[in-house]
């Protein structure tokens, strides 16, 4: 049971990863030329978002450990 | 059909093993005090880069003429360019420490590339290390930019309600940095270990060529944010 929860949990920052790339694409093909800056703030964004879903990866291995 | 069945049964009956074999090595071992082969590995890298270092900026001239100062000068002007596009004119100060943690997380994260080496970055200590020595070093440019009563001041700023939050910064930044760069290293290894026992033919090379994607952008976003912190703290 916990593990479904943690894979709810992981599909759905990923699904925020999605987001955000597709709004980034969409940026780019409105304004090619600010492809550079938005490169660069997508990567932090998906970096940061991804930090949710290493912190339920990491729960997961924990709570494997545990059992 | 029973055939194939039966042999994903028997890896997912394996998979509790898989944290046993993903475990580094230990050779020495007395007490809390332990010599395993995280820290080898790194102890390599360090001695790699210094070698590395000493050989491409021997015999510097001011025009270039060999192919070595030609490669220690774009190696230079990437790392200022980059911090310099986020700091500003007070890049010079901040770019060799800065790019220095880059280049090390970077060989590091690379180090699974070669067989029976570990990657140093894929265990914990390692990247709590990197987090606390990078975040200390933002701290001590933020209070040699501002001075110790103007940095103690803007815990308080706008209103005294924000130390709460400033104070939680402290721990929380250094604690996310370092479990992003080893949740994503971790995670590569043990995705390659699972295929490696189901499908050893082929589909590895797909998931190679993703981890070293992430170890490249883990490299780059650790160092970004770092030097995020830092502008934002001396402006």
């Amino acid at each position: 049971m916990e593990f479904l929860g943690l894979g709810f949990a992981i599909g759905l920052g990923t699904l925020g990863e999605a987001l955000v790339v597709k709004q980034v694409i969409e940026g780019v093909t409105r304004q090619p030329e600010m492809s550079n800056t938005l490169r660069t703030f997508m990567i932090i964004g998906v970096a940061l978002v991804e930090t949710g879903i290493i912190y339920s990866f990491i729960l997961g291995l924990l709570v494997w450990i545990k059992m | 059909m029973d055939i194939i069945l039966n042999y994903f049964r028997g890896i997912i009956e394996d998979l509790p093993n898989l944290l046993e074999t993903t475990k580094p090595v230990v050779f020495f071992q007395e007490g809390n005090f332990r010599i395993s082969s995280t820290v080898t590995t790194t102890w390599l890298v360090m001695f790699l880069l210094f070698i590395f270092v000493i050989f491409i900026t021997s015999k510097l001239e001011k025009i270039p003429t060999t192919r070595r100062q030609a490669v220690a000068e774009w190696i230079t002007m990437f790392l200022y360019n980059f911090v310099e596009s986020i700091c500003g004119d007070k890049a010079k100060k901040y770019y060799g420490t800065l790019g220095g943690i880059f280049i090390s997380i970077l060989v590091m994260n690379f180090m699974w590339v070669i067989p029976t080496f570990t990657t140093p970055t894929a265990s914990y200590s390692t990247t709590l290390a990197l987090a606390l020595i990078g975040y200390s070093f933002v701290q001590y440019s933020i209070i040699r930019e501002k001075k110790i009563l103007r940095y103690l001041k803007s815990y308080i700023e706008p209103n005294a309600f924000m130390i709460i939050g400033n104070l939680t910064s402290i721990v929380a930044i250094p604690l996310s940095l370092s479990m992003r760069l080893f949740g994503n290293m971790f995670s590569g290894k043990v995705l390659d270990s699972i295929v490696m026992m189901s499908i050893p033919l082929l589909v590895p090379i797909v998931f190679s060529l993703l981890s070293i994607l992430a170890g490249v952008i883990q490299a780059y976003v650790f160092t970004l944010l770092l030097t995020m912190f830092t502008s934002e703290g001396i402006e």
